[in-house]
């Protein structure tokens, strides 16, 4: 965009008259834009153009980096800078106000050993109270280590009140030494899930093992005091993913009242459903489903349009979404889940994964692209849990055909935060529209 | 979506349209992502190149990572040079094997689509040729959303076909395992003798396998006659079996041996009668095996600083575990030849230097009975990261492949000296100017 606003002030210099279109340039740095166009979000557009908030202009990030999570009256955007970008490895983000104000740039995470040309590592952000998170990271074994064993850790990270983002964080390791968990290959390192338990917080990982005559998954999870203290050195561990792919990652945790249904993996999903009391059941999820919500034993569950062609993440999709539900019922003494399909929905894509927030009462909000990874507007839904009725309430204008990567919503008192991440080849941003509730 | 590069290619081009005409100079910037230049300039070397400029003898493409397991040479079937064939296995839309021409005058053909393999997950390759002349693909892949299973694949495709015509593609054999997730394959390495074939493979399931299948052509198909197994899960230091590369070592006297790993190694022999096959850790880098000794490049100190490892090469007797023979030599990190070609009883290695910026990609010989020694040389015309390199050798010339980075992409390099097997440094007497072939943006898989 620089680029452009310098070649347009060029070609003025040469004597050519070139015709400046709807949003010609980034402002200046008093705000500055040509006449006839007002500075709208850092961006010199016409009156009124709902020119969406840019949060980060980051590098070519993974959808899975970027995390948004609420805080006080705002929400925090965070995201990570990989080892080979220019300033290193660390886990950063930006608070983003009500009025569309972003803060500065804060280190949450500024420094953290991870390799070139290994896998980048992976995180999860969890606010626990006040000021102060929890982050989980998860890295592959460094060169140099003769452990194969993937390591896993957690922060605690104190962030200034909201408006003195100027000041800088306080972060330290939660843990006394990162954990080390088995894998069947260096690439097989999990997303890490961390789940606020109200007096407690687990993070969740899958680790993945041989037998002499096996190859398995556990679900392993950690507990730690609110402060990210481990409770025990040792994880609870949950056998998963029966003749299903065991290097995966956990994509959501999602509590109820007596239990935590886990999600494992977004390609062959499953749902691992632990009781606090014991007893346990693993739902197995239809390809790409997106489970969304829980109500005790039942999950609700996007089963998104089917990709056509070679069937890749961004291939076109076809057909209608559904709205399902699996509900683990006691059988003669063992768990077992019961399918049922709750009602079709419009079009949806699987990637970017639909975002959705649940409400008390209320419709949940559900925020996607629709059918189209590349679509210029994202569409905001609302969409009734128990009858599946669907209301197209919002069409928020990109001002971009870039991929989008992710999609995060947020309810923060009366606004909905609606965040995504756009690439191309080179370089990506996250970008935000904010939304009255509706 | 238009890069950097295109989007300023097209602010300009609009300039010399609105007639605004700044000098732009012999090279003065990239090509597009479809080789579009402006008028006056033709795209050469992804650069666009004034037309009466010098030209450069370089082809080129675009893709985004070449495996170092993924270079193979064979004497071209029409004359006396020889064939490069290389997986470009991570470029959107570019997605397949490529073969590159290179002639004993010097002459390199354009890097040409051989083996399509679609935009579905990456795939693990290894190629040889059949005795029926044809190349011999084999590969390995990750199922679409859809599988649950592996796909070990082999192929048979025609080496020569008119300009404009499309290879033929035949399948030949094929086997299948438990999909168990992963960034993508572990290599895979295919060797032949005749109508025997060798695959060697990583199976995740049952605990982690080293598969190693012997198939024969019967008739006109190729059946499985034979499997060798060697468990992985109790190796100390482990081989995780997701990260399970193979590679296959058979000598001229058809000793046969499958190294496996990735960062950590471990060997096993493949005695033909035997459907069990025990894998042995090494703490070297085996990089050929024959049936009393292996070349091995073993690393040494590590300047963290500077990026560069001290290295020994050299040819272990491997009932003593001494080095009959070796060389020092200082590779940067970024470097590793990962592999031995089969030479005349012994095995051509490269990048070989004692320089660590690798100002030229020597290549080593070396044999149980020979010390290693320096047979091809080539000098590099670029300062940038070496990543590995391949030789081949037929007549009095050698052939060398070798891929660089250079800032976000990969370039594949080509070229050929004299190949003086008595060794001497520096020999090169009549040496090709070298050629990109490929350039190749990249991101780690």
């Amino acid at each position: 965009m620089k680029m452009r606003w310098l070649l347009s002030t060029a070609l003025f210099a040469v004597g050519c008259a070139p015709s400046f279109g709807d949003m010609p340039a980034l402002c200046g740095a008093d705000g500055a834009c040509p006449e006839g166009y007002d500075c709208i979000n850092g961006v010199c557009a016409e009156p009124g153009t709902p020119v969406p908030i840019t949060v980060a202009q980051v590098g070519s990030i993974r959808g899975i980096d970027v995390r948004m999570v609420p805080q006080a009256s705002s929400v925090l955007v965070a995201w990570q800078s990989y080892s080979y970008f220019a300033e290193g490895q660390k886990f950063v983000g930006a608070r983003v106000n009500a009025d569309g104000a972003v803060s500065s740039r804060m280190d949450l995470v500024g420094r953290f050993v991870a390799e070139d040309d290994s896998l980048e590592p992976y995180f999860d952000v969890l606010p626990v109270a006040g000021d102060r998170l929890l982050v989980a990271i998860s890295a592959p074994s460094l060169p140099e280590d003769p452990l194969v064993m993937p390591r896993l850790i957690t922060y605690r990270v104190d962030l200034p009140p909201e408006g003195n983002e100027s000041s800088p964080p306080a972060y330290e390791a939660a843990w006394g030494q990162e954990k080390r968990l088995d894998t069947v290959g260096y690439g097989a390192v999990s997303l890490p899930k961390l789940l606020d338990r109200g007096s407690s917080v687990e993070v969740g990982y899958v680790r993945s093992r041989t037998t002499p005559m096996d190859t398995v998954a556990d679900l392993s999870i950690f507990s730690m005091q609110q402060d990210g203290t481990l409770a025990s050195p040792d994880g609870n561990y949950h056998a998963a993913r029966s003749n299903l792919s065991v290097a995966v990652g956990v994509f959501d945790a999602l509590r109820f009242s007596g239990g935590t249904w886990w999600v494992l993996d977004d390609e062959r999903p499953s749902a691992l459903y632990l009781l606090d009391a014991g007893g346990k059941a693993e739902a197995f999820l239809g390809r790409l489903a997106v489970p969304v919500a829980v109500d005790g034993s039942s999950l609700l569950y996007i089963e998104p349009s089917a990709r056509q062609g070679d069937k890749l993440a961004t291939s076109d999709v076809s057909g209608d979404a559904e709205l399902r539900k699996v509900t683990v019922v006691d059988a003669g003494g063992s768990l077992q889940a019961n399918e049922t399909t709750v009602s079709k929905l419009p079009m949806i894509r699987d990637f970017p994964r639909p975002a959705w927030v649940a409400r008390e009462g209320k419709p949940a909000i559900l925020a996607t692209p629709g059918a189209d990874a590349f679509n210029s507007k994202l569409l905001v839904y609302t969409v009734d849990p128990q009858t599946g009725a669907t209301k197209l309430v919002h069409e928020i204008e990109r001002y971009s055909q870039r991929l989008i990567e992710a999609v995060r919503v947020l309810l923060i008192g009366d606004k909905l935060f609606v965040a995504w991440l756009e690439t191309d080849t080179e370089v990506g941003a996250i970008r935000m529209a904010i939304l009255p509730e509706p | 979506m238009l890069g950097p590069v295109a989007r300023f290619f097209l602010a300009v081009a609009s300039v010399l349209v609105t007639g605004c005409a700044p000098n732009l100079g012999d090279a003065p910037f990239a090509c597009a992502d479809d080789g579009l230049c402006p008028e006056g300039y033709s795209c050469r070397v992804n650069v666009c190149v004034r037309k009466g400029t010098l030209p450069e003898t370089t082809k080129t493409t675009r893709a985004t990572w070449i495996n170092p397991a993924e270079l193979f040479w064979f004497p071209s079937a029409t004359d006396d040079g020889a064939t490069l064939l290389v997986n470009d296995n991570f470029t959107q839309g570019r997605k397949g094997i490529y073969d590159v021409r290179v002639k004993t005058d010097g002459s390199v053909s354009s890097a040409r689509m051989l083996f399509p393999q679609g935009d579905g997950p990456a795939a693990a390759s290894s190629i040889v040729l059949l005795p029926d002349g044809r190349y011999g693909i084999v590969t390995l892949r990750f199922p679409n959303i859809d599988g649950d299973e592996m796909m070990l694949d082999m192929f048979g495709v025609e080496r020569d076909v008119t300009n404009g015509t499309t290879a033929a593609i035949e399948k030949l054999f094929s086997a299948t395992s438990l999909y168990l997730g992963g960034v993508e394959p572990p290599y895979v390495s295919a060797v032949i003798e005749g109508s025997e074939m060798h695959i060697a493979w990583a199976v995740p399931s049952n605990g982690g396998q080293t598969r190693v299948l012997r198939i024969e052509r019967q008739g006109s198909l190729w059946n499985q006659t034979f499997v060798h197994v060697a468990q992985m899960n109790d190796l100390s230091p482990p081989i995780p079996p997701l990260s399970g590369d193979c590679q296959l070592f058979r000598t001229d006297d058809g000793w046969l041996t499958v190294r496996s790993g990735f960062e950590n190694y471990a060997l096993a022999t493949i005695d033909p009668m035997s459907p069990v096959a025990t894998l042995v850790p090494t703490s070297d880098e085996p990089l050929f095996v024959w049936k009393d000794h292996q070349l091995l490049m073993r690393r040494g100190k590590y300047d963290e600083a500077a990026g560069i490892y001290d290295v020994t090469f050299g040819i272990e007797d491997k009932a003593s575990m001494m080095l009959t023979s070796s060389t020092s030599s200082r590779l940067p990190d970024s470097a590793s030849p990962f592999v031995g070609v089969p030479f005349d009883g012994g095995a051509l290695i490269a990048p070989i230097s004692s320089d660590p910026n690798l100002p030229s990609i020597d290549v080593g010989w070396a044999s149980p009975t020979e010390p290693l020694r320096i047979v091809a040389s080539i000098k590099r015309q670029s300062s940038d990261p070496v990543y590995t390199a391949r030789a081949f050798v037929r007549g009095t010339k050698a052939f060398i492949a070798w891929v660089e980075y250079h800032q976000g992409n990969m370039d594949l390099w080509v070229g050929m000296s004299d190949f003086i097997k008595s060794g001497a440094k520096p020999l090169v007497s009549k040496t090709m100017t070298p050629q990109r072939v490929l350039s190749v943006p990249w991101r780690l898989p």
